[in-house]
């Protein structure tokens, strides 16, 4: 194709410059050059730019020591998913030594009233969360606390 | 393809980066590869006015860019590169001008060629110029650069930034167009 074409078109596409153009053009550009200019002289790097890298480089590795004390933790705690959650927190609950603190109502006030306004009777509690109340709360009346 | 005096690139480089020698080297810059860049323009442009101003402006930024230059690249790909810049900005501005919004139809730039005093073409040599203005902008560099300039695929790769599959691909479909752009206008 381009051997066909070259043969009826040829390769001068018939553009022209005026006489003498590239040797007047040459002298006349170096005649406009404007001063040289030199590379920009880098600039000194201060105390803080120096040890950024470095500062950076160490909270990366702080975080991957968190993350992996955060999943080593929760490794040991036993798996708790989606598949089976009422076992695995009652379990949790029980190897959990601070779990009769939570459980006491005047601990946190706020999770006592979500249990009474949730549960009639708190043997139903007990059986719920596997855990045993302290005596004074067996025979708690919750539906006086409703009233209120 | 305008004749290239064998030059010393890496001196060439060295008399570039030195302030006391970077004119002279400058001149030598400017006659060996000055020409090649000016043909290279004109095709694209069809003008001589706008190709010679766009040939100051090429050779200015690379004056002003010297110090940047490294010497990674060859003189020649690096000057072709700034060339080919400073056309498709040029050729941006005329398409707004002229109130084209693609750039694969340069057509307008055949009343360009007409009206230049430096074109004494025959007719042959104006159609062949009005089916390469119909290609998009890069096919159109592609094919000068390759059936006028003969350029080695390697080198119009590096000045492209294009794959040597692809260039070959793009000058064939510009063959291709150009072809039948020409049997369609003897029709």
């Amino acid at each position: 194709m381009e051997e066909r074409l070259k043969k009826a078109f040829g390769n001068d596409p018939g553009f022209r410059v005026p006489e003498g153009y590239f040797d007047s053009f040459y002298k006349e550009m170096g005649e406009k050059l404007p001063p040289y200019k030199l590379a920009p002289e880098a600039k000194p790097l201060s105390k803080w730019q120096r040890v950024k890298p470095y500062l950076y480089l160490a909270a990366m590795f702080a975080g991957i020591w968190m993350m992996m004390k955060v999943f080593h933790t929760a490794s040991q705690n036993a798996t708790l998913n989606l598949d089976n959650p009422p076992e695995h927190i009652a379990m949790l609950m029980e190897s959990d030594p601070d779990f009769d603190l939570y459980a006491d109502p005047e601990y946190h006030l706020e999770d006592y009233d979500a249990i009474i306004q949730s549960y009639d009777d708190m043997s139903q509690l007990e059986k719920d969360m596997g855990i045993r109340l302290e005596p004074g709360y067996e025979n708690l009346d919750v539906e006086e606390f409703k009233e209120e | 393809m305008s004749y290239v005096p064998p030059i010393d690139e890496k001196q060439l480089v060295k008399d570039l980066q030195n302030p006391r020698t970077a004119k002279a080297g400058f001149d030598t810059l400017m006659r060996t590869y000055g020409e090649q860049i000016y043909w290279q323009i004109r095709k694209m442009v069809m003008s001589h006015d706008d190709a010679n101003d766009l040939l100051q402006n090429c050779f200015l930024k690379a004056w002003n860019n010297l110090h940047n230059f490294r010497g990674d690249a060859k003189l020649s790909t690096w000057l072709y590169k700034i060339a080919v810049n400073e056309t498709i900005n040029f050729l941006n501005k005329e398409r707004n001008r002229n109130k084209v919004s693609t750039d694969s139809d340069d057509s307008f730039l055949l009343n360009t060629l007409e009206a230049d005093k430096y074109f004494n073409g025959d007719d042959i040599q104006r159609k062949l110029q009005a089916a390469i203005l119909a290609l998009p902008e890069k096919q159109r560099l592609v094919f000068n650069m390759r059936y006028y300039d003969e350029m080695k695929y390697e080198d119009m790769s590096e000045v492209l930034g294009t794959s040597v599959g692809a260039l070959k691909a793009s000058y064939h479909h510009a063959m291709k167009k150009v072809t039948q752009f020409l049997e369609n206008e003897e029709i």
